[in-house]
């Protein structure tokens, strides 16, 4: 095995003298740091400039790079009579969105997919290796890079598309980068007309399937009747006729409280109203023989209440003058407390607020008075905003400054501020009550309503229970929910999340169902999330049939490998090779710089 | 917040194309029906509707009960990936404009009530209150491996110097989100490289030495594999109909005014 006998190892060996060499013609350069180097590359310096011929220093640098041209030698030099066959390789990108879970003759997509998948792998050789990657954003890969075929069977039957509807490029891409020249690549998706890259096979097994969706649901106690509100939209070619069946019950346990037989429109919402007993447990919503089951099931759970205790700490005149004394009556979810127990104070006169309390301070500012007719400029980024038009109001305001962020604006004079502080949060309302038109108008009982709702999204406790997939699940702590760390959201398949030390907590939810918030003491709190999509639950356009890759579907299966199989002689002098190149380029990193920095 | 950012920030907003947004409450236009002034259709009240929405003056002239529909109105989310490669530090000022350029598109977007969030180009989420270090890897790969939110706003703060295609790199960053922008930060030697002579340019990166005589004809030749590779750049933000912006690295208000605002990136307030 002499390396004379083989012209590459004689060729490794000639780059002993070679590093001798270039540790002899040593250069001494400024240095400049850069960040694109390789557009510089093409433009390396071959001749003279700077270069000095210095003397031989023995260095570690300069005995591992002879160590390594030796093992590089004797690699090359060695017999190669062993290479082997490189094994193909297939990467299947399976498309994870939730139309993939619609059904059709008894079988969903995924279904079709994974069998379309499993048959075509049998036909490849027992040596071939596979990876399986899920559309998303990111894109998820759910077997290999280059696993076994056996691994692949579990993966497969495990897999269940419920993501919204995503671009399917990203996992495109991670694909071609896992697949090298040769490998195929297959797109298991239930649209035909995907757009994809020349090299990908499209497996679409799709079908084009009528099918109807819930858009939105609630549920609103009233006594001892309970209302569910439906919006159901149809994608259909025509009208839709399906049924809604309403069920009380939690966990596996669920009773038929109502059923009604539906016919629904195509593409525009049809809201129901169904009126069931009114309980403590949940409420779920499911309508029958859809094709997708996803966006057709949806469970309501019982919103907490979330009352907003509110004291007036004003001049009776002044309440009876501005209506406050009817907005318990008038608001949904407020009840009348005292000044020390209130999320909520309302006042004419400015005074320290205490933690966690909004506190309303309606008077003029300053001693002088305008009759403001408009045109009022106001922040409509503002939730206090929302819905205010003020058409036809005289609004008296005091001429001075308002601190705070200003809301509510005639020309350069601010009339409604507000002022948030760690502590609390104290809005303001330059208004004279004895001469202003705006308790009269439409605007005023909308403005307090906006307070209000702004108030309850600050008090304790969970900000919705039933909310979309893709909106924000928000916690606040209340007092008796112990230690602040340690808190998880448990998701239905089981899957847990840590989530950050409190008191307030949010999360993205990203599975359909019922998700648990668990703290240390135990279940403090749960949210319902509801897949609302209509692009993934239009299945009109959704098609089948087999695409063949544009850069033509062959997979190599004879290619031959540099090292697969070689000898355990060449795999260890590669890796001396490595580990050597690895030591010199760590030595020559601990080298001082010579100029330091980089030129002014 | 820095107060020079607060301050450099104060006459500019981020221009927002009228695309599906998606976030919370805000002034820009969303996809469905919601709270803002633009009304779209009236329907009966039902029990649980928002109060705020009844027309109380269709209710005094006809006693039935209506609720106004209106568009939704949102304050985009803004996800900011940005380049936290040492290359992106490769000088002083280019680390500083990367950092300056970060907080500015936090600042810009929480003052219009929008949710920011910030993360490593192919990495993890950054904290958006203090400045990330510049020590990664190269940004090979832009995608951060937290999901970037749907339907959001999405900036990506990069020089782009690697010498990978930048179409699927972008359009990974794009996928699902309503519009990109891609800030491509160089410093200005980068563009206009000084002639200096024999130089040895150490890699910021992964430290690989390259020795050359850095004189007009280099500098010409390197020019133009940047305008190529920036052509690439500008073409792939095209394909996923992003906006592209060339910043030469300098200090904030300068970069606001004489690069993202005559690029379309942001308006004046």
């Amino acid at each position: 095995m002499s390396p004379f006998a083989a012209p590459l190892g004689l060729l490794g060996l000639l780059a002993v003298p070679v590093v001798f060499l270039l540790h002899r013609l040593r250069r001494r350069l400024r240095e400049r740091r850069v960040a694109g180097l390789f557009l510089f590359a093409p433009d390396t310096l071959s001749v003279g400039a700077g270069r000095t011929v210095s003397p031989l220093l023995r260095t570690a640098s300069l005995w591992l790079e002879v160590a390594a041209a030796v093992a590089l030698g004797c690699a090359l030099a060695l017999p190669s009579g062993d290479v082997a066959r490189r094994a193909p390789h297939v990467v299947v990108v399976l498309d994870d969105s939730a139309s993939m879970s619609a059904v059709a003759e008894g079988r969903a997509a995924a279904e079709r997919g994974r069998d379309a998948v499993r048959a075509r792998l049998d036909g490849l050789p027992r040596d071939a290796t596979v990876t399986l990657v899920l559309t998303g954003t990111p894109p998820v890969l759910l077997v290999g890079p280059r696993a076994a075929r056996a691994d692949v069977g579990d993966a497969l039957a495990r897999w269940r598309p419920t993501r919204g509807a995503h671009d399917p490029a990203a996992a495109l891409a991670l694909a071609a980068e896992l697949a090298e020249p040769g490998a195929g690549v297959w797109f298991v998706t239930d649209a035909d007309a995907v757009d994809v890259p020349p090299r990908v096979e499209v497996l679409a097994v799709g079908r084009a399937l009528d099918g109807a969706a819930i858009a939105g649901a609630r549920r609103f106690r009233d006594g001892d009747v309970e209302t569910v509100l439906l919006d159901v939209v149809a994608y259909a070619r025509g009208p839709f006729a399906t049924s809604v069946s309403v069920r009380v019950g939690r966990g596996d346990r669920w009773d038929e409280v109502a059923r009604r037989a539906i016919v629904v429109s195509p593409d525009r919402p049809t809201t129901l109203t169904l009126a069931v007993p009114a309980s403590d447990l949940d409420v779920r919503v499911a309508l029958d023989d859809d094709p997708l089951a996803l966006d057709g099931d949806v469970v309501l759970l019982p919103e907490p209440p979330r009352t907003v205790p509110f004291a007036l700490a004003a001049a009776p005149a002044t309440v009876a003058r501005l209506g406050l004394d009817r907005l318990d009556r008038a608001l949904d979810g407020v009840v009348a407390s005292d000044e020390a127990s209130a999320a909520l104070v309302i006042a004419d006169h400015e005074a320290p607020v205490a933690r966690g309390v909004t506190r309303v301070v309606i008077a003029p500012a300053g001693d002088e008075r305008d009759d403001w007719l408009g045109p009022f400029l106001l922040d409509r980024a503002h939730p206090l905003a929302a819905g205010l038009t003020l058409d036809g109001v005289v609004w008296t305001a005091g001429r001075g400054p308002l601190r705070g962020r200003g809301i509510v604006f005639a020309g350069e004079q601010a009339l409604l501020a507000e002022e948030t502080s760690p502590v609390g949060t104290v809005v303001r309302v330059n208004l004279d009550a004895a001469r202003a038109s705006v308790p009269a108008a439409a605007d005023w009982p909308i403005l307090w309503s906006n307070v209000v709702e702004r108030v309850r999204t600050m008090l304790p406790g969970p900000a919705a229970v039933n909310l979309k997939l893709g909106e924000t699940l928000a916690y606040r702590a209340t007092p008796g929910d112990g230690d602040l760390g340690g808190w998880r959201l448990v998701a239905p398949s089981g899957a847990s999340e840590s989530l950050g030390d409190g008191p307030w907590w949010t999360a993205e939810p990203t599975e359909v169902g019922v998700h648990r918030l668990v703290a240390p003491r135990g279940e403090l709190a749960r949210f319902s999330v509801a897949f609302v999509d209509a692009r993934e639950s239009d299945l009109r356009d959704r098609g089948e049939g087999v695409r063949p890759s544009l850069a033509g579907g062959a997979i190599a299966v004879d290619a031959p490998v540099a090292y697969a199989g070689a000898g355990a002689w060449v795999r260890g002098l590669a890796l001396a090779v490595l580990a050597l190149a690895v030591a010199d380029v760590w030595v020559l990193r601990r080298r001082p710089s010579r100029q330091g920095g980089n030129p002014a | 917040m820095r107060p020079d950012v607060v301050a450099a920030c104060g006459p500019y907003r981020l221009v927002v194309p009228s695309t599906a947004l998606s976030g919370g409450a805000g002034d820009r236009m969303g996809r469905g029906t919601g709270a803002s002034l633009e009304f779209t259709d009236f329907r009966d009240y039902v029990a649980g509707d928002d109060l705020r929405h009844v027309d109380w003056r269709a209710y005094a002239r006809t006693d039935g009960l209506k609720v106004r529909l209106f568009r939704d109105e949102v304050a985009p989310h803004l996800d900011l990936v940005l380049d936290v490669s040492a290359s992106m530090a490769a000088t002083e000022a280019k680390a500083r404009a990367t950092q300056d350029l970060a907080a500015a598109f936090v600042h810009l977007a929480t003052r219009s009530g929008s949710r920011a969030r910030a993360f490593a180009a192919g990495g993890d989420p950054l904290p958006t209150e203090r400045p990330a270090p510049l020590v990664g890897p190269g940004a090979g790969d832009l995608l951060p491996r937290a999901a970037l939110r749907l339907r959001g706003l999405r900036v990506v703060v990069s020089d782009f110097l690697v010498p990978d295609d930048p179409v699927p790199r972008l359009r990974a960053v794009a996928a699902g989100g309503a519009h990109l922008y891609v800030v491509h930060l160089l410093d200005p030697w980068e563009l206009d490289p000084d002639l200096e002579g024999t130089t040895t340019l150490v890699d910021a990166e992964d430290g690989t030495r390259l020795d050359l005589d850095l004189v007009a004809d280099v500098a010409a030749r390197y020019r133009t594999r940047l305008r190529r590779l920036r052509d690439d750049v500008v073409r792939a933000t095209r394909a996923v109909g992003g906006t592209y912006a060339l910043v030469p690295a300098g200090d904030l208000p300068t970069m606001l005014r004489r690069a993202l605002a005559p690029q379309r990136v942001v308006e004046p307030a």
